[in-house]
């Protein structure tokens, strides 16, 4: 009986000692809020970061949707080719991603489950 | 107009919308930034970092939290991915040269540099990251958890750690009389 009430007693203490110490903190930090002043620059200055910006992703949009097209495209010659060409290849590629697709997706929901 | 306004026009491509929510916000999220980095030399080029990053993810912005505490959320995790990136004792180095930086600031400005910054320049910016934002924020461990990607009990435990680190280092003799007095207790 006499331990607990001193152990809680303790705890007491150390919260208000916490609270204390958190205000210190929070004065620190004004500090330096006070101390550091901001420039902001116009709102023209932001814009026109903006319109580059959107130049920039509208010009990489168009970059990745050519690269996806190519791509698609030379996956689908080279396999209506197989299909036609040598049949046997095309039964194993399709044969490959039925089961790849899965176990990938399967030890990646593992991974994620034993991170977190 | 609003914040959910232009939102809505920013999510569209306007980029004047886009301005007016970045100018508007700028401030906070520069001062957030020299706090949680204890590093002001950095914080102006993190902040534009961040906010050209928002504008590519806008459209995953769902508007449960403020549009700031969004764009803190993303200068955060550019600035722990840096960190990452770079070596650690270089960083560490860094790190050192700009707390000196901003003590001779303060002095200069014959402000006085207290143990409580000292403190916090010496923490690391894992833990004081939470703190910033729960202390002086304000905001909930969970929503410092969902912010930094990581678990709710880790968030706890690294404030309360880094807490006691500063309190240790504010008030050494306190804390060893304290340490007396709990041995004896529990003999």
């Amino acid at each position: 009986m006499k331990k607990s009430k001193l152990i809680l007693l303790n705890a007491e203490q150390r919260n208000e000692e916490d609270s204390e110490t958190i205000q210190e903190i929070n004065d620190a930090f004004t500090k330096i809020d006070q101390h550091y002043s901001v420039f902001t620059p116009d709102l023209q200055v932001f814009e026109q970061m903006v319109a580059v910006e959107q130049q920039k992703q509208k010009k990489k949009f168009r970059r990745d949707l050519i690269a996806f097209i190519l791509i698609a495209l030379f996956i689908m010659t080279s396999l209506i080719t197989a299909v036609f060409q040598i049949p046997i290849v095309f039964i194993i590629i399709q044969g490959i991603a039925t089961i790849s697709f899965p176990l990938y997706s399967f030890y990646r929901y593992r991974k994620r489950v034993m991170h977190t | 107009m609003d914040e959910k306004e232009l939102i809505r026009s920013a999510k569209r491509g306007d980029s004047l919308a886009f301005a007016m929510l970045f100018k508007e916000n700028y401030p906070f999220l520069v001062k957030y930034l020299i706090k949680a980095t204890m590093n002001p030399d950095i914080a102006e080029d993190l902040a534009q970092e961040a906010m050209l990053k928002s504008m590519e993810k806008i459209k995953l912005y769902n508007g449960k939290s403020k549009f700031s505490s969004w764009l803190i959320t993303i200068a955060t995790n550019l600035y722990i991915d840096d960190l990452r990136k770079k070596k650690r004792e270089l960083e560490f180095k860094h790190q050192e040269q700009a707390l000196r930086k901003m003590k001779w600031q303060f002095e200069n400005h014959s402000e006085d540099w207290n143990d409580a910054l000292a403190a916090l320049g010496r923490l690391s910016d894992e833990i004081r990251i939470p703190i910033v934002l729960k202390h002086y924020y304000g905001y909930s461990y969970e929503e410092i958890a969902d912010m930094l990607h990581i678990a709710i009990g880790t968030v706890k435990s690294r404030i309360h750690n880094g807490i006691k680190t500063v309190r240790k280092e504010l008030r050494p003799n306190e804390e060893k009389q304290t340490n007396t007095t709990k041995r004896r207790t529990t003999k």
